[in-house]
């Protein structure tokens, strides 16, 4: 063979190259997930749930929840300790909790869904809170295991938000809301709410405590209107109308501080004059939560997955998380809520 | 070591006794010579003879002079070169006289000592230059990358664009060789003692009846001498190559190149090392092409009727070239016959063509002219399903029209006016009627989808010799392409009681218009060494509007006519660009060539400026004979981006200027080659390359166009990308089958701070393997076969593996979204690679010579397994079919095809 080392020299040439280049990556890798939000003053609740795959050769129900817990059942020898800088927390314990879970509106099943708390862990604005997550060794035989999750965040402050009524005179607008907040100066990240709640004659409007009705969720015996839903779809600016990139399917505006820090920010919608014959009364609750980084990141990411997923002209978005080993949210956040009575 | 030297010297000492025989053979010979020339001239010495010279070289010349005077001639024999005739008769002229008439430009001087004259060789030679124009013979078009070079030291150059070569050499007498693709390369004796101003006319090697090429004269796609990542295709190479859906097409060719690749069916860009689709720089006669496709990208703008020769370039781009990032692809159109009117007509099931060219003023002012017609919505409406697809393309048409006219003002100067202008237009309509009469209610809907675009070019130019070693280029020109897309979707509702319109209308528009004046000058300082410079000024403005603009109206409701305007996308961008190059193109020792130079481009857009110098550098060694190592580096730079959605590329994509949240993308290439040509059959290159580039433009996560702000420097991210790769090219050129295969083994990502969590990914195109065998097989001078196999990996795209249902929300009570919207989805991107692309083209062509006309016959099919290959693989969720039980039902990946099989026939008559 005259030409012999030419073909070796480019055999190990083409081979030197394809080794360099990365494979494929796996698609279909199962992965643990650790959901826990930190809300100032309330008990954090720990999720922990497997992935689920995609494209499975059996038929299932693409809407309806069913997400497996084989971590709590088979996955029982799990250690937990959440730590605050001063205090440990590692007395948590396994909870379930039944939910509504609808298939469609007529449709309704329960779900039960586990977690673990620990009573004595409860969240606090100001601090900065890191989790960690074993599995002993001698667990590890099961069909699905993880060894060692791990993540930090922190709950920021309250930032207390008001809210004022003026009346307004066009035809279609009953009056006109101001939301205000003041903004601190380093990075904040933020998620507002505004509802309009209204009740039936069932209640008397005298012992109608709103704060209570909102805390305890009674959402039976009380409807609801997504205010900024009702008014943000649009946005002008300089005369030309767009979709605005903050509105979200989460009912609300997650918004970072970008444009307006360490000033007071203002947002201002329309409420719109509704058939008072059959209400009893209407009230409007602003939420405005002061939400942790991450917490910001991991639902803006979620918001634009959502709408970008099945959209062939939108740029597909990845899934944010800040869980080590794993995927999911540790992040915290605090609540200003404001109650205000439409007379 | 003593005893091992005294050894050496024993066995050296009969070597010195060989020498010293020679020497004295030698000096005894010459005594002898001498004496006898000695005795010859002492016979009649005389210093003015008559003699008469008739087709005599000079040797010869001087046996008639020594006979004649008495004088004996001393030369080396190595000195007189041999070609070189003479004709011509003496009457009484001096020795003196004589021999400075034949010993002109030969670089030879000679000295007089008593009866002998000593030929010796010139010190300190002159240089001088031969200057002109190469011309095709027959119809005096001038010849683009024609060679001309000596014959003994291989030394020379190639003709420019206008035909024009300019080569530097000491005085002295030379064999050069004119050639080029196709004509019959000319040989010419020269006596270099002046300036020559030389023009060639180099015949056709082929007859009329050989238009097309049989297998054993096809051409190679890289000659020796090309450049790295340089490849030039003649027409008679595309003539050559297969034909698809009826007519050969340059963009359709190339992409058969190792390096050039093409994206995914029904996307006709080009993507090059690892670039983008607007990373290509095509230009038309010098001037920029910015949407060079017809028909969903199968057929491109070029019409092979009226091109000339076609420069592609992937690297080592020479400092000429600046404005993008990946490659270039200079088509220059023909001339025109200057002698006689030529012609050709062509039709087809898809397309037809008429090309016309001949003299305006004969050998004076030529004029060359293509029109093209696509009608494919006929064709395609006609395809069954089962043998097209069901998304096949229909209602759609296309035209283009080039026009060129080119006027000699003299032998060293021409004018030059060339047009082109083409159209797109498709456009889908889909409507449903239903009347009810027992609840007497109508309802009617209607949508339209449809979209055209086109491009204008015009140029005008001078070129011409400006002094012997100088050669210059002068024009103007613009090029202006506008994009227009529509969707209309309105439905009408009536019933006894109510009446209502609902209308939703979008509208994109996409334009940029560049006028540009250049200048260029191309000095040949020596034969190994030429500079090139240029300046060109260019004013490149933008404008888009894509809008959207809903209404809806219900009779029963007074004042419920709602109208809502929204804008996705608009701006509006005058730029300007100067820009200058300096190259220098270096040859040392006959095996080694050095191009250095710099490109320098200078961009404002408003208050944007960027000021990027372009070093380049390519160079070839021929470290032994027919194996060259070639290396090169490029930065290059672009003020150009283009904005799409980056899971299907669409013509609707926006071109947009750079600015300062979106600055000019910059690249860094370097490449390493070596081409084999030792061996007797094929022909083996391989290249290997790694490229880097910044400031690319992306989509933010989750944002479109019809998204969001409609400011669309406001939802993009800058990143990076790099290519990296090799190609192999193995070509066979002789025989009955001729063809090559190619293969491209390549890595190509991306990297965004805000994408894919700051992680690089694959790039969309990224096609670890990139194969394909071309060939022709001549069955005889009627017959003959082309097909081409072309294998890729699949496209990537962001396909999830896994999913979880965000649950704490609704134990948390907040963040709790409508249904459905909290299953979250784990998407890598671009991990998910589709299904492999695979595609065989054939074609058969039949040639009939009568009446100095040829006809051809073609039948060709495109994809003719009817492999359905997928342009884009999406995630979705299927409601429709219900599987097993109520609400079970499945999420699959929507896997769209667009093109089987499509045959096509098409008669072509040349005259």
């Amino acid at each position: 063979m005259k030409h012999q080392k030419y073909i070796k020299l480019l055999y190990f040439l083409l081979t030197g190259i394809m080794l360099s280049c990365e494979s494929n990556v796996e698609l279909n890798k199962a992965q643990t997930v650790l959901e826990c939000h930190l809300y100032n003053g309330q008990l954090p609740k720990i999720v922990l749930v497997e992935t689920l795959e995609a494209f499975p050769q059996y038929a299932f129900n693409v809407e309806y929840y069913e997400q497996p817990y084989y971590i709590n059942e088979y996955h029982s020898n799990i250690e937990i300790s959440v730590s605050d800088g001063n205090k440990v927390f590692n007395n948590f314990k396994m909870h379930y909790e039944e939910i509504d879970n609808r298939y469609n509106s007529k449709d309704v099943y329960s779900q039960r869904i586990t977690y673990f708390s620990d009573e004595n862990f409860i969240a606090e604005a100001g601090k900065e809170y890191e989790i960690e997550i074993i599995e002993l060794p001698e667990y590890q035989d099961h069909m699905f295991r993880f060894n060692y999750l791990k993540s930090k965040t922190k709950v920021p402050e309250l930032i207390p938000v008001n809210i004022e009524l003026k009346n307004d005179p066009s035809a279609y607008v009953r009056y006109n809301a101001e939301v205000t907040f003041d903004d601190p100066i380093d990075d904040n990240y933020y998620y507002l709410t505004a509802t309009l709640v209204y009740g039936s004659d069932f209640f008397l409007m005298d012992t109608v405590d709103m704060e209570k009705l909102w805390r305890e969720e009674h959402y039976s015996s009380i409807w609801m209107t997504n205010l900024l839903l009702d008014n943000m779809f649009y946005e002008t600016i300089d005369g030309v109308t767009y979709y605005p990139d903050s509105f979200t399917a989460f009912n609300g505006y997650l918004l970072n501080d970008d444009e307006f820090n360490g000033q007071t920010k203002e947002f201002n919608f329309d409420i719109q004059e509704y058939n008072v014959e059959f209400e009893s009364f209407y009230y409007v609750v602003v939420e405005l939560m002061h939400i942790s980084e991450e917490y910001y990141n991991y639902y803006n990411a979620i918001e634009k997955q959502r709408r970008s997923q099945t959209d062939i002209f939108s740029e597909p978005a990845q899934l944010y998380s800040n869980i080590e080993n794993g995927l999911g949210i540790f992040a915290g956040a605090t609540i200003s809520t404001k109650y205000i009575l439409i007379p | 070591m003593i005893t091992l030297n005294y050894w050496k010297l024993k066995m050296n000492k009969p070597k010195v006794k060989i020498i010293k025989i020679h020497v004295i053979l030698f000096l005894l010979l010459n005594s002898i010579f001498f004496l006898k020339n000695a005795q010859a001239s002492n016979n009649a010495l005389r210093d003015s003879i008559s003699i008469k010279l008739k087709d005599h070289s000079l040797l010869e010349a001087f046996d008639i002079i020594s006979k004649e005077s008495g004088y004996s001639f001393a030369f080396s024999k190595k000195l007189i070169p041999t070609e070189i005739k003479f004709t011509k008769e003496f009457q009484n002229a001096s020795i003196d006289d004589i021999l400075s008439y034949l010993l002109r430009g030969t670089g030879i001087s000679y000295k007089i000592v008593e009866e002998q004259i000593i030929l010796i060789k010139k010190r300190n030679l002159k240089r001088y230059t031969i200057s002109g124009f190469i011309r095709d013979d027959n119809t005096g078009e001038a010849l683009f990358q024609a060679n001309i070079f000596d014959k003994e030291s291989f030394k020379g150059t190639v003709s420019n664009q206008f035909g024009h070569y300019s080569l530097s050499l000491p005085e002295g007498a030379y064999t050069l060789v004119y050639s080029f693709i196709g004509r019959n390369p000319i040989e010419k004796h020269i006596l270099l003692d002046r300036n020559i101003k030389l023009s060639i006319n180099l015949e056709p090697n082929i007859e009329l009846e050989e238009i097309v090429i049989v297998g054993n004269e096809r051409k190679e796609i890289i000659k020796k001498e090309d450049p790295l990542g340089k490849i030039t295709i003649a027409p008679e190479k595309i003539e050559s190559l297969p034909v698809i859906m009826g007519e050969q097409d340059l963009l359709k060719s190339i992409q058969l190149i190792p390096g050039i690749q093409g994206g995914s069916e029904a996307n006709g860009a080009i993507y090059v090392r690892g670039g983008g689709p607007l990373q290509n720089l095509f230009l038309l006669d010098n001037v920029p092409i910015y949407n060079c496709f017809h028909l969903l990208g199968l057929f491109s703008v070029f019409n092979s009727d009226i091109i000339g020769n076609t420069q592609v370039i992937k690297s080592g781009f020479p400092a000429r070239y600046g404005g993008r990032l990946s490659s270039v692809v200079d088509v220059k159109t023909k001339d025109g016959n200057m002698k006689e009117l030529k012609g050709k007509v062509s039709l087809g099931l898809i397309s037809s063509k008429l090309f016309l060219e001949g003299p305006l003023i004969k050998d004076k002012t030529s004029f060359a002219v293509a029109g093209r017609l696509g009608y494919y919505y006929i064709y395609g409406e006609l395809l069954p399903k089962e043998i097209g697809s069901e998304n096949n393309i229909s209602n759609y048409n296309f035209g283009d029209f080039n026009a060129k006219i080119t006027h000699r003002l003299n032998e060293n100067q021409n004018l030059y006016l060339s047009v082109y202008t083409g159209n797109d237009k498709g456009e889908e309509i889909k409507f449903s009627e239903s009347e009810d009469p027992v609840d007497m209610t109508y309802d009617f809907s209607e949508f339209t989808d449809g979209q055209n675009w086109n491009n204008i070019i015009g140029s005008f130019g001078w070129a011409g010799k400006i002094s012997k070693k100088i050669f210059g280029n002068i024009q103007i020109s613009t090029s202006q392409y506008s994009y227009s897309g529509y969707v209309k979707d309105s439905s009408y509702y009536r019933s006894p009681v109510d009446t209502n319109h609902s209308s939703v209308n979008t509208d994109l528009n996409n334009n940029v218009i560049n006028y540009t004046g250049m200048a260029s000058i191309q000095y040949q300082i020596f034969p190994q060494a030429k500079i090139s410079s240029g300046y060109s000024y260019k004013i490149l403005n933008y404008s888009s509007e894509n809008k959207q603009r809903s209404s809806y109206k219900e009779n029963l409701i007074p004042n419920s006519h709602l109208i809502n305007d929204t804008v996705f996308a608009s701006y509006e961008y005058k730029t300007t660009e100067h820009s200058g190059h300096l190259e220098f193109q270096l040859g040392f020792w006959n095996s080694l060539n050095i191009n250095p130079g710099v490109h320098y481009s200078y961009f404002t857009n408003e208050s944007y400026n960027s000021s990027i110098i372009q070093p380049r550098i390519t160079s070839s060694w021929e470290f032994i004979n027919d194996a060259i190592l070639k290396a090169s580096y490029s930065k290059m730079a672009q003020h150009i981006h283009l904005l799409g959605a980056t899971r299907i590329k669409q013509a609707s994509d926006l071109l947009v200027s750079a600015l300062d949240k979106a600055p000019s993308e910059e690249s860094e290439q370097y490449s390493i080659g070596i081409s084999y040509l030792r061996l007797k059959k094929v022909n083996i290159h391989i290249d290997a390359y790694y490229k880097k580039m910044e400031n690319l433009i992306n989509f933010s996560e989750g944002a479109s166009y019809f998204r969001d702000t409609p400011n669309w420097e406001d939802k993009i991210e800058i990143g990076s990308g790099e290519a990296k790769g090799i190609e192999l090219l193995v070509e066979k050129n002789t025989g009955q089958l001729t063809g090559w295969f190619g293969y491209t083994l390549s890595n190509t990502t991306r990297q965004y701070e805000n994408i894919n969590l700051g992680t690089r990914f694959p790039y969309i195109y990224d096609h670890r393997h990139y194969f394909n065998i071309t060939g022709t097989y001549s069955i005889n001078e009627k017959f003959n076969l082309s097909f081409n196999w072309l294998f890729h990996s699949g496209n990537k795209s962001t396909i999830p593996g896994t999913f979880y249902y965000i649950s704490s929300n609704r134990i948390d009570g907040r963040m709790y979204g409508p249904y459905g919207y909290d299953k979250v989805f784990y998407n890598e991107k671009n991990a998910y690679q589709s299904p492999n692309y695979h595609r065989l083209d054939f074609s058969i062509n039949y040639n009939k010579i009568r009446n100095k006309t040829q006809r051809k016959w073609t039948l060709s099919v495109y994809n003719v397994y009817n492999r359905k290959n997928v342009y884009v693989s999406n995630y979705n969720e299927d409601w429709a079919h219900v599987v097993g039980g109520m609400g079970y039902s499945r999420r699959y990946i929507d896997e769209r095809k667009l093109i089987g099989i499509i045959p096509s026939l098409s008669y072509t008559i040349s005259f």
